[in-house]
C-alpha cells in the first residue's frame, strides 16, 4: 500500500492558524496538532534563555494524489523551505486497521489505487526517532549534532512500561520520556545514531532508543 | 517574506506592549477629557508604563525559563517518591512558605484593623500551607473538586454572618491577594507537574485547581481571625498624591523606590529559589545547560517584577486615586460605571498572571483552549466585576449581597460545565486579581468612594474580592459554550460514521 503517506510538518507556533487554515483549504479532514519545542542551538540566545524555539507538529494522513499539490504549497505558499521557518516530512504507511478508519483517515480526499509512484530507490533523508528519559535532551543533541545532525523537535511524553505500571492512590504514575525527532541525511544516518547510541544509549542514565524510519520527501530542510 | 530571526525577548515585549497600551490609552483619553490630572503625576505615569511593559515582558519570558519548570520539576519529583507523608509535608512547607514572602501579605495585613501584622501573615501562610495539602489530599482521594469548593464557600458564607463588619471585605480580599504574581505561575506549575506523571483520565483536569484551593485558605484564616479578636477601629493609609516639579525630582521618586521593591522581590523570590537548590542538589541534579536557563529565567523574573511593581505601584497608584476622584465628584457620577467597566476590561491584559495563566491552559488542553478565548472571558469577568463594585460605592450596597450570590452562581455553574472548566475557572480567581488591581482599581475605588462621600473601609475594599470573584462565572461560561461546540462536531462524525456500516473490519494493506 503505497498510496497513502504520514505526513508531519513542524512549524514555528506562531504559525499555526496560517496552517490549520492551510490544511483545511487543501481538505485534509484529519490532522492532529501536538505542541513541541526545537532542540537548542548551543548559542548565546539559548544561554539566555531568549530563543524561540517553541513549535507546533501537525501530523495528517495524505494520498499519494493530493501530495504532490500539498507538497508544491506547503513550498510556495507557506514559504516551508525559507531557513527557520519550519520542516515538512511524508513517511510512507504500510497498513491501516479497516475501511472504516480509512475513510476516517483520508477524509474527502479521493482514494485512487495507483501503482509505484515514487522511486523507492532514491530515498536521501531519513527520520531518527530516539526516545529517552525525560531531562536528557542536551545529551541526545549533543551526541547526535557531533556527527553532523542540524537540530530535532522535542515531544514531552509518558512511558507506559508493559507490566510494570506503578500505582499511587489508585493514579498510574507514568515515566516521562522525551522523543527526539531528528531528520538526517541517509549517508550521515549511520553516524548520528552511532553517536547517540553511544553517548547517550540503553547503558547510559539516558536510556536512550533510537530507529529510523524512511522519509520518502523532505521540503524545508536546510542544504549548505 | 516573514522575518525569523526575531527573538524570545522581542515577541515577550510585543506582547507586553499590546497588554498594557490600552489601559495606558484609556487613562490618557480620560485625562485629557473630563478628568484633569497634574502634570507631574501623568509624567510619572508615563514611566511607570514604560516600566511596566518591559517589566512584564521580562517577568512572563522568566516564568517560561525559571518558575514554571522548578514548579513542574518539584511536582514531578515528589510524585515519583511516592512516600505520602514526604508529599503532604512539602506542599504544606511550599505553600506557606511561599506565601510568607508574597509582598502583597504585608500590605494586607496592614488593613486589617487593630491586629499585629504577625498574626495575620502567620495565620494566612498557614492557610495557604494547609489547603496546598487539601488540594492533593483531593487529587489522591479523588473528591471531585466543585463538591469541595461547595463545601468550603458554604462554610465561608457561614462564618460571614458571624464576623464583624469591618472584617468582610478585607477577608474576601485576601483570597484574591496573597495568590501574587509570584505564587500563582510557581502553584500552577507545580499542580501540572503532579498531573504530568499521570495517566489515568483524570490527569488533565487535575492539573488545575490548587490555585483555586489556595485562595479559599487565606479567607478562611482572616475570617478566623476576625472571630477571635474585637476589632478597633480600622485603618487605611490613603494614596499620596505627590508633587514634583522637576523631571529630576520625578525620577528622585522612582529611584527612592526602587530598592524597596528590589528587597520585595527579592524576599519572594528567595524561597522558591532556595527550595530548588535543595532539590537540585538532593535529587534533581539538572545538566550544566538547563541551570544556566534557569539561572537567566530567575534573574528575568527578578528584574521584571521589580520593574512592574516600582512602575505599577509610583506611576499608577496616584493616577487610579486621582482619576476615581474626580470621576466621582463629577455631576453625573454614575459615569464611572461604564468608565470603570471599560477600564477593567482592558486592565486584566496588564496582570503578569493572566499570561502565564493563558499559556499553561492553551498547553495543557494542547492548543484547544486558545488564549484568545481565555482572555476575552476575563476581560469580560472583570468589566463587570468593576462595574459593580463603582455601582456599590454609588448606592453603597453591603458587599456581601454581590459577593455571596455571585459565588453561589459560580458553584451551581459547577454542575454544568466541563471539570477541566471550572478548575480553571476558580484558578482564574485568584490569577486575575494581581498587582494591577491593587495599585490601579483599589486606589481608584477609594478615590471614587472619598469624592462620594461613602465609607471607604466598607464600600471601596472589596474591589479586589469582585476581580476574583466575577471569572469564575465566565470561565464556567466559556466552558458551556465549548461543550455545546463541542457536542455539535460529535454529532456531526457521529452521523457520518453511521452512513457507512461495514461489518468486518480488515486490515489494509
Amino acid at each position: 500500500m503505497n498510496t497513502m503517506k504520514l505526513l508531519i510538518n513542524i512549524v514555528k507556533r506562531e504559525s499555526e492558524e496560517e496552517y490549520i487554515q492551510f490544511y483545511k483549504k487543501h481538505e485534509i479532514a484529519f490532522f492532529l496538532a501536538t505542541l513541541c519545542k526545537g532542540t537548542a542551538s548551543k548559542n548565546m540566545l539559548d544561554y539566555l534563555g531568549i530563543e524561540r524555539n517553541e513549535m507546533v507538529m501537525f501530523q495528517s494522513i495524505v494520498l499519494d494524489t493530493s501530495l504532490k499539490k500539498l507538497e508544491h504549497d506547503l513550498i510556495y505558499q507557506m514559504g516551508i523551505d525559507v531557513p527557520g521557518s519550519g520542516i515538512a516530512l511524508a513517511l510512507p504507511l504500510d497498513s491501516v486497521g479497516g475501511s472504516l478508519a480509512l475513510s476516517y483517515l483520508s477524509g474527502e480526499q479521493q482514494v485512487i489505487e495507483i501503482g509505484e509512484v515514487t522511486n523507492m530507490s532514491e530515498k536521501p533523508y531519513a527520520l531518527l526517532i530516539a526516545i529517552s528519559e525525560k531531562g536528557n535532551i542536551d545529551t541526545v543533541m549533543d551526541a547526535a549534532r557531533s556527527a553532523g545532525a542540524r537540530g530535532g523537535t522535542v515531544i514531552n511524553a509518558k512511558g507506559t512500561h508493559g507490566t510494570s505500571r506503578t500505582k499511587f492512590f489508585g493514579m498510574s504514575i507514568a515515566e516521562e520520556k522525551d522523543i527526539i525527532y531528528i531528520v538526517a541525511k541517509q549517508e550521515e544516518k549511520n553516524k548520528i545514531m552511532q553517536a547517540i547510541m553511544e553517548e547517550a544509549g540503553m547503558e547510559t542514565k539516558a536510556h536512550t532508543a533510537v530507529f529510523s524510519l524512511p522519509v520518502e520527501f523532505v521540503a524545508g530542510m536546510q542544504l549548505e | 517574506m516573514k522575518k525569523h530571526n526575531r527573538t524570545l525577548l522581542f515577541d515577550k515585549l510585543k506582547e507586553s506592549l499590546v497588554s498594557v497600551l490600552p489601559i495606558a490609552g484609556i487613562v490618557f483619553v480620560l485625562c485629557f477629557s473630563i478628568t484633569p490630572i497634574p502634570n507631574d503625576i501623568l509624567m510619572a505615569f508615563v514611566l511607570g508604563t514604560f516600566m511596566l511593559i518591559i517589566g512584564m515582558g521580562l517577568f512572563t519570558l522568566g516564568t517560561d525559563l525559571a518558575m514554571t519548570p522548578i514548579g513542574e520539576q518539584i511536582g514531578s519529583t515528589i510524585i515519583k517518591t511516592k512516600k505520602v507523608w514526604l508529599i503532604l509535608f512539602i506542599c504544606f512547607l511550599v505553600g506557606m512558605i511561599v506565601t510568607i514572602s508574597e509582598p502583597d501579605l504585608q500590605v494586607l495585613a496592614e488593613q486589617v484593623p487593630n491586629i499585629p501584622n504577625i498574626i495575620i501573615i502567620l495565620s494566612v501562610s498557614v492557610g495557604v500551607g494547609v489547603f496546598l495539602v487539601v488540594a492533593l489530599l483531593r487529587i489522591f482521594f479523588k473528591i471531585k473538586l466543585s463538591y469541595l469548593l461547595i463545601a468550603l464557600y458554604t462554610l465561608i458564607a457561614i462564618l460571614t454572618v458571624f464576623i464583624p463588619d469591618e472584617f468582610i471585605a478585607v477577608a474576601y480580599d485576601a483570597g484574591g491577594v496573597t495568590t501574587g504574581p509570584m505564587t500563582v505561575p510557581f502553584i500552577m506549575a507545580l499542580g501540572v507537574g503532579v498531573a504530568s506523571m499521570r495517566t489515568d483520565k483524570d490527569a488533565e483536569n487535575d492539573s488545575f485547581g490548587l490555585v483555586a484551593l489556595c485562595s479559599v485558605g487565606p479567607i478562611i484564616a482572616v475570617m478566623m481571625i476576625g472571630l477571635l479578636y474585637h476589632p478597633g477601629e480600622s485603618t487605611y493609609s490613603s494614596v499620596e498624591i505627590p508633587s514634583l516639579a522637576t523631571s529630576l525630582e520625578l525620577w528622585k521618586m522612582f529611584e527612592s523606590e526602587i530598592p524597596i521593591y528590589m528587597k520585595d522581590v527579592g524576599m519572594a523570590l528567595l524561597p522558591i529559589v532556595i527550595f530548588f537548590a535543595i532539590f537540585q542538589f538532593m535529587k534533581l541534579r539538572m545538566k550544566k545547560d538547563a541551570l544556566f536557563r534557569i539561572g537567566f529565567g530567575i534573574l528575568y523574573t527578578y528584574t521584571g517584577l521589580v520593574l512592574f511593581l516600582t512602575g505599577a505601584n509610583v506611576g499608577f497608584m496616584p493616577v487610579g486615586n486621582y482619576i476615581g476622584r474626580q470621576l466621582g465628584g463629577l455631576q453625573n457620577n454614575w459615569i464611572i460605571i461604564p468608565i470603570g467597566m471599560l477600564i477593567g476590561y482592558f486592565i486584566v491584559a496588564a496582570e503578569p498572571a493572566v499570561h502565564v495563566l493563558n499559556k499553561q491552559v492553551y498547553e495543557m488542553s494542547s492548543g484547544l483552549i486558545p488564549k484568545k478565548a481565555m482572555s476575552t472571558s476575563l476581560s469580560i469577568g472583570v468589566a463587570c466585576s468593576v462595574g459593580l463594585a463603582m455601582l456599590r460605592i454609588i448606592l453603597e450596597i453591603p458587599i456581601v449581597f454581590i459577593l455571596l450570590p455571585g459565588y453561589a452562581v459560580s458553584l451551581l455553574l459547577s454542575f454544568f460545565v466541563p471539570p477541566l472548566f471550572t478548575a480553571i475557572a476558580f484558578d482564574s480567581g485568584g490569577v486575575a486579581s494581581g498587582p494591577m488591581t491593587a495599585t490601579f482599581l483599589l486606589p481608584l475605588a477609594m478615590g471614587a468612594c472619598v469624592a462620594c462621600g461613602g465609607n471607604v473601609i466598607t464600600d471601596a475594599f472589596g474591589v479586589v474580592a469582585m476581580v476574583a470573584m466575577t471569572p469564575l462565572i465566565t470561565i464556567q461560561i466559556l466552558g458551556v459554550l465549548f461543550k455545546h461546540k463541542m457536542r455539535i462536531e460529535h454529532a456531526g462524525h457521529d452521523a457520518e460514521q453511521g452512513k457507512s456500516s461495514v461489518s468486518a473490519e480488515e486490515i489494509i494493506e
